[in-house]
């Protein structure tokens, strides 16, 4: 028994030298980290194709029928060429697939061509991890943005290239129960802002006791800066310019947009529910609350769930600045750890996921937007329902602006402020205040700083 | 017990020994030296660099990275998060954990039942626990509306409360904790030598004085084992975090040390800041530890 | 002074008897108390699940809950079986649960019997630089390792899966604490009649040390089992993915939606096996755990 007492010394006198030996480490410095790539990989897959195919990786989010979707559009391109293979996996939620593109970067490899989210576009831009496909789009086997809605193209665009392509599109959906808006007397979905402030008021219902049974409004946790983002902008308000020069979470409209929302949940107009019970989705289709802010993506589970009431969509309200909206979802990147040689087979197989058959193929599928005009003219048969109509019309206002998401320091400052206005009831004006202060001095911090 | 002889002269006479020894331990030691402490030196080198992984060049910072981190808020909010989560889940599962073993020990119809389900949690899927518990926790679809209903109160909103989102990851880690030291504390009670207790009956003990000046000291070098083990189980808490709470509702109410560790690393691509973080998670882990173990010597009593 | 003393002795021992079944019925109740509350709590999370996994979604979501489904709904099981390869998932949890365990177990026979038994210079300061991995979070060494990998070429091979993982402190310090215990005159008895260490080992400490074996085995299966990040890491083909990845993909298919029926159907994908499997070795897998930090 005395061991034990025996080892304790034991173990200081270790962790002792672990610490030392840790610190000789610094002499001896590891070999640097890159590590070289390509050469040896993939030989023999090639050796035993006496065909010239040329073998390519695709990586993609988007489980369940719209990552399905993907590998039956992979599928497609394979069939409709045999000078190309591509092989499709599936890599998890956004952040997995970021992960995995780092860690595979990181060791000289990973896929020629993958989904990419919005968070990580610039980092990887100014790592040199992205291909400029400017040349590509511009070029003989090109493609034809002019009837991409907004500023799409704009969203990728760095330095002169272009390093990112949207490829599932969406654009913000507010949800309304009609007859809700029937019962408080409302003529049809808020036009402006203000209305919905007001609308929102008018939807709540409360009981004898004060306790509210129905709210004007659910909002989103955990991402309500996402259709804050469209608020502020058709508000004329702005977040940060794209270099992170100028950044203003305390911009007046942020503060009073967020005072605005604030007072409805202070109210019991609004709530913010809790992620688990399907948060915000759950409180509508329960006939908990009469508007919710959100994307196409839970459409069908929405107009099928939904008990005791006819669900419906509309385009986000104006603002003083008319609609400017905030798009989301992903797009297409091609990687530099493409060899030269695959890079042309690369370009052929995004200039195919672009095409607006593919497109079509994928709105059908998954929810998203056929986001530009050939591609809607190609889902024709979607577009019939009076539903996606209405949400297909937001496009031509998308702004492709991911300047918020793409600085962790502006999203995590800007994302806890909102969080903290909505739920703790935190004073909106500090509170965007000290974010500001926080988002200034983390920028600094980043590649990308100003 | 251990190494008697001189050093000096004994290689010769030892070699067939050592040889067997270095043999007996390579195959472990190799594993580690390549995956565990490698990594800990090349994250140590890191952390006086700035890099994102991505970079094909790093760019040599100093100390910069470590003057940082003492001025970083989130740094100290993670820490005093960690610092909550692993005591609180150390000493209340323990308690608890301690008075489920004595009843446990008492062999009453059903005790085997009572043990299964007592140690379950400690090997359910974390991920998967953390899940059910986001349901259970919920103040609509959870059972537990159910309670707040008939008691006529409004349920606590767990998950988005900044003060108790942390909460709600701590009863996931003592419940997960709960069964396994109980049945640790279970053996130790009924490795008790009996006699003890005669011998004290004899003289007239109380049931109190009994449990007061037999068991529990007897138990002491348990509770030091699962202390520590707990102590450093929890410290690395970081699927229960991600799943339930991801930090949230206002990053960082409910971040702990090695979830934010990772957000660092692989959501913002701080590699050589996140390395500074490691090093001082190693640091102070190494520190607790000590402590411990001087704290032990006061209290665990080694009985023969 | 003359009264009787036996009969006091009677006296006072009925009465000490009648105090004593007075408080072992009081005991009693107080443990079943105790047992029950306990079960309750511990066991909510499983009786949820389970119910959940039943549901139709309409009861899922409903407010207030109710704690059984009106009717039983086991096309969850399939919808989820297909939400995700669960097949696929299952082989390679299996299989490389099943290698990396005996591996562990196979590496940490060794070496604790070496600690335990072979005389090496600075055999105590070994000994805690096996342990202090044990403190190390994963989270802090995946690059480092992933790089590794890739430069061995294991990225997405079942190498990457097994190999790395097969060296852990656990095994090693329950089997030490165990070999500690063993009476020295038996291995002497064996070094005496010339045997070898390795027969030593094999013949003499492990076969009598076989249930804490399957304890230690049972322990390491589990964590391989229910490991996440690392099989996150270093693999990225679905092909090569485990069982608790799948889980992740079916809570993303729920994007925002409360499919919690489906998502408890795969948790159960993922908890039953190891339940079933502690359930029939529950005996051995309690005691060989505990008996190496009891006995300590």
């Amino acid at each position: 028994m005395r061991r034990l007492r025996h080892g304790s010394l034991l173990w200081s006198l270790l962790l002792a030298v672990a610490v030392v030996l840790a610190g000789c480490a610094v002499g001896a410095p590891p070999a640097a980290p890159a590590a070289p790539a390509a050469g040896e990989a993939g030989a023999p897959a090639e050796e035993a194709a006496p065909q010239e195919v040329i073998e390519l990786t695709y990586w993609h989010t988007n489980p369940g029928p719209a990552g399905e979707a993907q590998d039956e559009l992979v599928e497609m391109f394979n069939q409709s060429q045999d000078r190309i293979r591509v092989a499709s996996e599936f890599q998890g939620g956004y952040g997995d697939l970021a992960t995995a593109i780092l860690t595979a970067f990181a060791a000289g490899e990973g896929p020629e061509v993958s989904q990419l989210g919005t968070f990580e576009i610039l980092e990887f831009y100014k790592s040199g991890v992205l291909v400029d496909v400017k040349p590509y789009l511009d070029g003989p086997n090109g493609v034809d943005t002019s009837d991409w809605p907004g500023t799409m193209l704009d969203a990728g665009a760095f330095d002169g290239g272009i390093y990112w392509l949207p490829f599932n599109v969406a654009v913000p959906v507010l949800y309304y129960n009609v007859e809700a808006f029937e019962e408080a007397g409302l003529p049809g979905p808020p036009e402006t802002w203000d209305q919905f402030f007001e609308y929102a008021r008018k939807l709540t219902v409360k009981d004898e006791n004060g306790n509210t049974t129905r709210y004007g409004v659910a909002y989103i946790y955990g991402w309500f800066s996402w259709p804050l983002q469209s608020m502020i902008w058709s508000e004329g308000g702005n977040i940060t310019t794209k270099d992170y020069s100028n950044i203003t979470l305390n911009d007046p409209v942020i503060v009073e947009l967020m005072t605005k929302l604030q007072d409805l949940v202070k109210e019991g107009a609004a709530i913010m529910p809790d992620p688990a019970s399907g948060g915000h989705r759950g409180f509508f289709k329960n006939g908990q609350a009469a508007m919710i802010l959100d994307s196409p993506g839970p459409f069908a589970d929405i107009m099928e769930q939904s008990v005791g009431f006819t669900p419906m969509v509309a385009n986000y309200p104006a603002g003083k600045a008319g609609r400017v909206y905030a798009p989301g979802g992903g797009g297409i990147v091609m990687l530099s750890t493409a060899p030269e040689e695959k890079r042309d087979a690369a370009w052929e197989f995004m200039k195919f996921m672009l095409s607006p058959e593919s497109i079509a193929y994928y709105a059908r599928r998954s929810g998203y937007t056929a986001w530009y005009g050939r591609a809607q003219e190609a889902a024709a048969d979607l577009l019939q329902d009076e539903r996606y109509r209405i949400i297909h019309e937001a496009l031509p206002y998308l702004r492709g602006d991911f300047s918020v998401n793409m600085s962790p320091a502006v999203r995590t400052a800007f994302d806890e402020a909102v969080a903290k206005i909505l739920l703790e009831l935190a004073d909106p004006q500090t509170t965007l205040d000290e974010a500001d202060a926080k988002a200034e001095e983390g920028v600094k911090e980043e590649i990308f700083a100003p | 017990m251990a190494h008697r002889q001189t050093h000096g002269s004994s290689w010769h006479r030892n070699r067939r020994n050592w040889l067997t020894f270095l043999a007996f331990v390579a195959p472990n030691f190799l594993i580690f030296g390549v995956f565990t402490y490698w990594p800990i030196l090349y994250s140590f080198y890191l952390s006086f660099n700035r890099w994102n992984f991505l970079r094909p060049t790093m760019e040599f910072v100093g100390l910069r990275n470590y003057a940082r981190l003492l001025q970083d808020e989130y740094f100290w909010e993670v820490v005093g998060n960690t610092f909550t989560y692993t005591f609180s889940v150390v000493l209340i599962a323990q308690f608890l954990a301690f008075l489920l073993a004595l009843a446990l020990n008492r062999k009453v119809p059903g005790q085997p039942f009572f043990r299964t389900v007592a140690f379950t949690p400690h090997i359910t899927t974390t991920a998967a626990a953390a899940l059910v518990w986001v349901l259970l926790l919920d103040p609509q679809m959870g059972p537990l509306s159910l309670i707040y209903n008939a008691l006529g109160v409004q349920g606590p909103r767990w998950l988005v409360s900044t003060t108790l989102a942390l909460w709600a990851i701590i009863i996931v880690g003592i419940w997960k904790e709960i069964g396994f030291s109980s049945v640790f504390f279970l053996a130790g009670l009924q490795n008790i030598n009996r006699d003890l207790y005669e011998a004290a009956m004899v003289d007239g003990a109380s049931t109190w004085h009994l449990f007061r000046h037999i068991t529990v000291p007897m138990m002491t070098p348990i509770m030091f084992f699962l202390m520590v083990s707990g102590l450093i189980q929890a410290m690395k808490a970081f699927d229960v975090v991600a799943i339930m709470t991801e930090g949230g509702p206002v990053y960082p109410a409910s971040a702990t040390y090695v979830y934010h560790l990772y957000q660092l690393a692989f959501r913002n691509f701080r590699a050589g800041y996140a390395s500074a973080f490691a090093m001082f998670f190693f640091v102070a882990i190494i520190v607790i530890t000590l402590i411990q173990v001087r704290m032990s010597e006061k209290w665990v009593q080694y009985g023969e | 002074m003359a009264s009787n003393p036996s009969v006091q002795v009677q006296v006072a021992q009925g009465r000490a008897l009648a105090s004593r079944r007075r408080r072992e019925r009081l005991h009693t109740g107080l443990t079943y108390l105790i047992l029950g509350v306990s079960a309750v709590i511990l066991g909510m999370p499983f009786f949820w699940m389970a119910t959940t996994a039943l549901k139709p979604i309409q009861e899922v979501v409903i407010y207030p809950p109710r704690w059984l489904p009106s009717e039983i709904r086991l096309e969850n099981f399939v919808e989820a079986w297909q939400a995700a390869p669960f097949d696929r998932f299952y082989i390679n949890s299996v299989v490389t649960g099943v290698a990396t365990t005996l591996l562990q177990v196979l590496f940490a026979l060794f070496m604790a019997y070496a600690f335990a038994f072979i005389a090496f210079p600075a055999k105590n300061l070994l000994f805690l630089l096996v342990l202090s991995t044990m403190m190390i979070p994963v989270e802090m060494k995946l690059v480092p390792n992933y790089l590794l990998l890739k430069e061995l070429g294991w990225i997405n091979t079942y190498w990457a899966l097994i190999i790395p993982p097969a060296a852990h402190a656990f095994p090693v310090f329950v089997l030490f604490q165990q070999f500690r215990t063993l009476p020295r005159d038996l291995l002497d008895a064996a070094t005496v009649d010339g045997a070898t260490h390795v027969q030593t080992l094999l013949r003499v400490v492990a076969p009598m040390s076989r249930p804490l074996l399957a304890a230690v085995a049972l322990v390491s299966f589990v964590g391989r089992w229910n490991d996440y990040l690392w099989p996150l890491i270093v693999t990225n083909k679905v092909a090569m993915r485990t069982l608790p990845i799948g889980l992740a993909y079916l809570k993303e298919t729920q994007e925002g939606g409360n499919r919690w029926n489906l998502l408890m159907a795969g948790t159960i994908f993922v908890v039953a096996p190891i339940l079933v499997l502690f359930i029939f070795t529950q005996k051995q897998f309690v005691e060989g755990i505990t008996r190496g930090a009891v006995k300590g």
